[in-house]
């Protein structure tokens, strides 16, 4: 287990430089600097020079590259220019936006996920799921701006539910953040949900196959029972496998939710600090994704590694 | 098997009240906020970032900070006269070349303390030593400024120039403590009707009513400016009455505005002194762009009302037919056969183009990639050139790198280029290369025209100036207008008073007033 | 003679046209062992999971089958929920994947024991470690701790068959309880098995290919070819005296297998030809195409002629003694 723990964070360390050089050089790739965006094409370029002396533009990449790298591991974020704040109080202020959606986003899926996989699941075993898998196909494939922009129109605009988009702090009105969350969680949600109804019939299909799921019925345990004790348990260990999976839908989709519905959040920041060429924020806050997903990741191993001894038997 | 079945019902029931439950714990608290009298909710395209005008130049601040939280020195009205506002009155010595200004006392910043000389030399000192190019242009000919007195204020220009009294009325005028210095950020200080209250990065900036402004109580003391980004977002949260105006809407979604009847349920606000202003630039540092007859003869391949008739725009979108007099809304005139020399003649000019021997020439168009406004544009105008028989290639590229190139000092490498933004008419004024960076074009006849119109005495000769200087421009066929300044802005049909800008395209939300 | 326990009558287990037991009739009387014999594919499998109400999904059984005077074939699934265990249990072949690899031993145990009637002098625990006695597995209280990867095949079926009895069962369907033990210890296992049974007083319906062990442990044999039962009787008489000409072949093949391997292989021995498919069986009798004895008559199915007490399904039955 040590080995192999030692050998997991070896590799998630080579995958943080690895990324880190690839944030480094595709952010300096994308050209542009911040002082000609802030200033506005009619800028001097004194101005612009001296923010690029500011911003540590002027030395050499070698330099830049592990003045960032250790800044961040002290966890310095330095000070988003385009704002002229910290960006340690930038994120404080947009992480739980983001983790306010990311778990709505989970909520619906696994509301939407589970239910709709396991009853695909039982109509795969016993016969036919072909709508249901035609339904989750279809959440994968639906576009978030599209399911987004339909849900805002009918329960923002038809019926005037919901507002279509911005954003109430927790602390401000906990009904109103709620009711801000709501369109963006199942706009989010409904194509991770697909993700996880698609996950959760295969598994749920392959584990009531075994035949110790006929044991368990042999003595005495209904078909229902053995589907959610045996089956759901044992299917949703596997789960973690596409945990990876998930969390990159949950990042990759809350940029889109986060601008269609107009949230500040750390995706909608990184997008706003690109369109500023605000490139030290912006590697330092698209590193801390890279983290996020490289933490799950690693966790996912480890915790695949101690399920897979027991998984591992056949 | 039917028990197993109700089994799974029951806990899809269950999964689906809980749901439900969530759902409607969010849509029961719906508050019936209905104080529409003294507020409103206003949407914008962009996050500012930061409030500080000194250092920032953006559209998405420069609407709201000036004329509601800042007051300029002495303010113009639309048709150019002077009236007082931070300056109480005013003096000019007879050569035109010292300007005396008398300090209204009585006026307060928002934070109590009152407004001074001293604040407004540091405020004049601000713009003619900031990065801002355009806010420096009043400053070209002065040479000092100082409070002669606690409420005076002397500023001596090296020449007579017009430039700088209109200034005092625009961006270059606003008046700001010397105490907000390190503040502005976030918390910007002044004497304008209101004062901001809360600004939220990426989600909203709120204004109230500044009681200690000397300004009359306007009729709607608080206004939220609410950040949605994206366009169909924004049109979705105007009909579902989240705001109360897109003050500036997209090119990209003008179809859609027409076309789903946001224009007869709304009130459409054109406003030709802010919004979209397109034209093509042709590059005269490098060759074979630099061809005098190459500019001439793509002015006569584009067809302006088709280009404009593409993009959707508002019906009353101000189409040039030649000239570049539409970068101004008070020089702009309607095409006519007697002021345009250039006519849509795709076939002559291609002939001139052969004529030139460029006829094999494979030329590049760029286009600007992440303006989202300008690539349909660069769709629309790629189309004409080839249907003419043009030879011409796409190439997109970010408008930071175009950008980036030219404020380094490198000659572009880009031929033919596609513009958007706030084109004025001292873009093209040849300006020190080493101090200012570099220009694709500038025409030193343009310049000494320009200078002259600077210094003129009256207006009369001031407007005669200014056309032969664009009539110049024309002329060369360097600068193509496509679309002149046409903005579209949409608001509740109740929400009333609407006026033009006159700093720059500032909104004033003081004049805003609910009708019942 | 005493009672009948389990009483099949024109007992079919079929999927649409296909059929994997056809028309069958047989009784278990209680406290006898009854061993089914027959190549894979037989139908003996399936036969067993119909009676426990575990098919597949889409097959069915028709006929009749008759637990202590309750039919099986028509009751509800949440009768059938009920009797599972209690009256009727099973004893599965594949000792790894019939239990839960995510569950330790214990807890498997444990629900296995849910409708055990624990007499109030000994409590639970004391229960099971009784039964962890008497199927002879060492260190009980480790065991139950364990995983089920982490026993042996043969002690994973031995809890097999704790599970099978703990709630005394008055009929077990043990499916080739042996088949993935280890040679040497089946005999270990099937002691267990047996005693259990007698313990308890249950019947045992033994599902096999090992002629042997049916020889060695039970009273009657039934002798499955194509869904078809082709002989059935006292295995003293039909092991002494085949009639059927596939029993015959099957005990000769044996014997002279067993000769060669010295006991070595207990596995059927190859008959020349295959058993038909189940979506293919001809019509007549299913044995025809690899019978010695076969005539034009073979081509109608043959009934089940009875021969003192046993039945034979075979028009050429040669020698109509005992
Ligand atoms: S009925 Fe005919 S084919 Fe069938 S076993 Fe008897 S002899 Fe052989």
């Amino acid at each position: 287990m040590s080995i192999f723990l030692f050998r997991r964070f070896l590799a998630f360390l080579v995958a943080f430089f690895l990324t880190s050089i690839l944030i480094f050089v595709l952010v300096r790739v994308i050209g542009g600097n911040p002082a000609t965006t802030l200033l506005g094409e009619y800028s001097t370029p004194e101005a612009v020079r001296e923010i690029e002396i500011q911003l540590g533009l002027d030395r050499p990449i070698v330099i830049q590259y592990f003045e960032w790298i250790i800044n961040l591991c002290s966890g310095d974020l330095g000070t988003s220019f385009r704002s002229g704040l910290e960006v340690n109080y930038l994120l404080a202020s947009a992480i739980p936006v983001s983790i306010s959606l990311s778990i709505g986003a989970l909520i619906v899926a696994v509301l939407i996920g589970f239910p709709l996989g396991i009853i695909s699941a039982v109509k795969s075993y016993r016969g036919s799921g072909t709508a249901l898998d035609f339904f989750s196909q279809i959440g994968v494939a639906m576009p978030i701006f599209w399911s987004g922009a339909l849900l805002s129109m009918f329960f923002g605009v038809r019926l005037g539910l919901l507002p279509t988009g911005g954003w109430v702090g927790w602390s401000e009105n906990y009904a109103q953040s709620l009711r801000h969350l709501v369109l963006p969680s199942i706009a989010l949600g409904i194509g991770i949900g697909s993700v996880i109804t698609r996950f959760v019939r295969t598994a749920v299909v392959e584990v009531m196959r075994q035949d110790y799921v006929r044991t368990g019925r042999a003595f005495g345990m209904s078909e229902y029972r053995a589907l959610f004790s045996i089956g759901l348990r044992n299917a949703s260990l596997p789960i973690v496998t596409v945990l990876g999976n998930i969390v990159s839908h949950l990042v990759g989709g809350t940029v889109i939710t986060e601008t269609l519905f107009s949230m500040p959040g750390l995706s909608r920041m990184i997008l706003d600090n690109v369109i500023s060429r605000d490139i030290l924020v912006v590697q330092n806050l698209v590193m801390i994704i890279v983290v996020y997903i490289l933490i799950v990741n690693f966790i996912v191993d480890i915790s695949y590694f101690s399920l897979d001894k027991r998984l591992r038997v056949k | 098997m039917g028990a197993k079945k109700r089994h799974i019902f029951k806990v899809l029931a269950l999964v689906i009240s809980v749901f439900t439950s969530v759902f409607w714990a969010g849509l029961s608290s719906a508050s019936s906020i209905d104080t529409k009298k003294t507020s409103m909710t206003l949407s914008m395209f962009q996050d500012p970032g930061r409030l500080d005008v000194v250092t920032q130049a953006a559209t998405s601040l420069i609407l709201w900070i000036p004329g509601n939280v800042y007051e300029p020195l002495v303010s113009f009205d639309s048709s150019d006269k002077p009236s007082p506002s931070v300056a109480k009155s005013w003096t000019v010595s007879p050569d035109g070349k010292t300007y005396k200004f008398e300090i209204d006392e009585s006026r307060k910043f928002s934070d109590g303390s009152k407004v001074t000389a001293a604040d407004v030399v540091y405020s004049l000192e601000q713009f003619k030593n900031g990065p801002i190019l355009a806010y420096k242009g009043p400053f070209a000919n002065v040479s000092t400024i100082k409070a002669t007195k606690k409420n005076e204020v002397t500023i001596v220009l090296t020449a007579r120039s017009r430039g700088f009294f209109r200034g005092m009325g625009t961006m270059a005028g606003l008046v700001m403590p010397a105490s907000s210095e390190g503040k502005r950020n976030s918390n910007p200080i002044g004497s304008g009707p209101y004062k901001v209250v809360d600004y939220k990065p990426g989600s909203h900036i709120q204004f109230e009513y500044n009681k200690r402004s000397s300004a009359k109580k306007p009729a709607i003391t608080s206004v939220k400016v609410r950040f949605i980004t994206d366009s169909p977002a924004s049109l979705l949260a105007l009909r579902a009455g989240e705001v109360d105006g897109l003050p500036i809407t997209s090119s990209s979604i003008w179809s859609r505005i027409s076309s789903e009847g946001y224009t007869k349920d709304f009130r459409k606000i054109l406003k030709p002194a802010s919004g979209e202003l397109h034209w093509l630039m042709v590059n005269q540092k490098l060759a074979p762009y630099n061809n005098p007859a190459f500019g001439k003869a793509i002015a006569k391949m584009i067809n302006r009302d088709t280009y404009v008739a593409g993009l959707g725009a508002p019906k009353g979108a101000m189409v040039p037919q030649c000239g570049w007099g539409i970068m101004t809304a008070r020089t702009f005139k309607p095409a006519s056969k007697e002021n345009c020399e250039i006519d849509y003649n795709p076939a002559q000019g291609m002939k001139e183009i052969v004529a030139a021997g460029l006829g094999d020439q494979v030329f590049e168009f760029v286009g600007l990639t992440d303006v989202p406004s300008l690539r349909l544009s660069a769709d629309l105008i790629t189309q004409q050139l080839q249907s003419a028989g043009l030879k011409v290639k796409r190439k997109d590229i970010p408008l930071a790198q175009y950008s980036s190139t030219i404020f380094n000092s490198r000659p572009p490498a880009y031929g033919l280029s596609l513009m958007g933004g706030s084109g004025t008419l001292a873009d093209f004024v040849c300006l020190d290369q080493q101090k200012y960076g570099y220009q694709t074009y500038c025409s030193p006849e343009y310049t000494k025209l320009m200078q002259r119109a600077d210094r003129a005495t009256s207006d009369a000769d001031y407007f005669k100036l200014i056309s032969e200087a664009n009539t110049l421009l024309q002329k060369d066929g360097v600068v193509i207008p496509l679309l002149a300044r046409t903005g579209l802005g949409l608001y509740n049909k109740k929400l009333m008073g609407w006026t033009p800008p006159t700093i720059r395209v500032e909104i004033r939300l003081s004049d805003f007033r609910w009708e019942k | 003679m005493s009672k009948d326990l389990l009483t099949v009558k024109n007992y079919s287990v079929s999927s649409g046209s296909i059929s994997a037991v056809r028309q069958v009739d047989f009784k278990v009387s209680e406290n006898e062992k009854l061993g089914i014999v027959g190549e894979s594919g037989a139908g003996k499998s399936m036969l067993g999971l119909s009676l426990m109400g575990l098919l597949p999904f889409g097959w069915e059984s028709t006929g009749s089958a008759e637990l202590a005077g309750r039919e099986l074939v028509s009751m509800s699934e949440k009768d059938l929920v009920g009797i599972r265990g209690r009256d009727i249990s099973m004893v599965f072949q594949d000792s790894l994947s019939a239990l839960n690899p995510m569950k330790k031993i214990g807890k498997q145990l444990e629900f296995a024991f849910k409708h055990a009637e624990v007499s109030r002098s000994e409590s639970f625990d004391e229960y099971i470690l009784t039964l962890m006695h008497s199927l002879k597995i060492d260190d009980p209280e480790l065991s139950l701790q364990k995983y089920p990867h982490q026993l042996s095949g043969g002690q994973r079926q031995r809890i097999l068959i704790g599970m099978a009895v703990a709630c005394n069962p008055r009929l077990i369907v043990a499916d080739e309880p042996t088949t993935s033990v280890d040679s040497v210890i089946q005999r270990d296992v099937l002691d267990v098995l047996i005693s259990n049974v007698s313990r308890l007083g249950a019947s045992l319906v033994l599902i096999t290919h090992d002629l042997a062990v049916v020889s060695n442990y039970c009273e009657k044999i039934i002798v499955m070819y194509a869904g078809k039962i082709v002989e059935s009787g006292p295995v003293v008489s039909v092991m002494g005296n085949p009639k059927h000409p596939y029993t015959k072949a099957l005990i000769g093949s044996h014997i002279s297998l067993k000769h060669i391997k010295s006991g070595m292989s207990k596995r059927l021995p190859v008959i020349p030809g295959m058993m038909p498919a189940i979506q293919a069986i001809p019509t007549g009798c299913a044995f025809k195409t690899r019978c010695g004895s076969a005539t034009a008559a073979c081509e109608v199915q043959p009934p089940n002629f009875l021969v003192g007490e046993r039945t034979v399904s075979c028009w050429h039955i040669e020698d109509q003694s005992e």
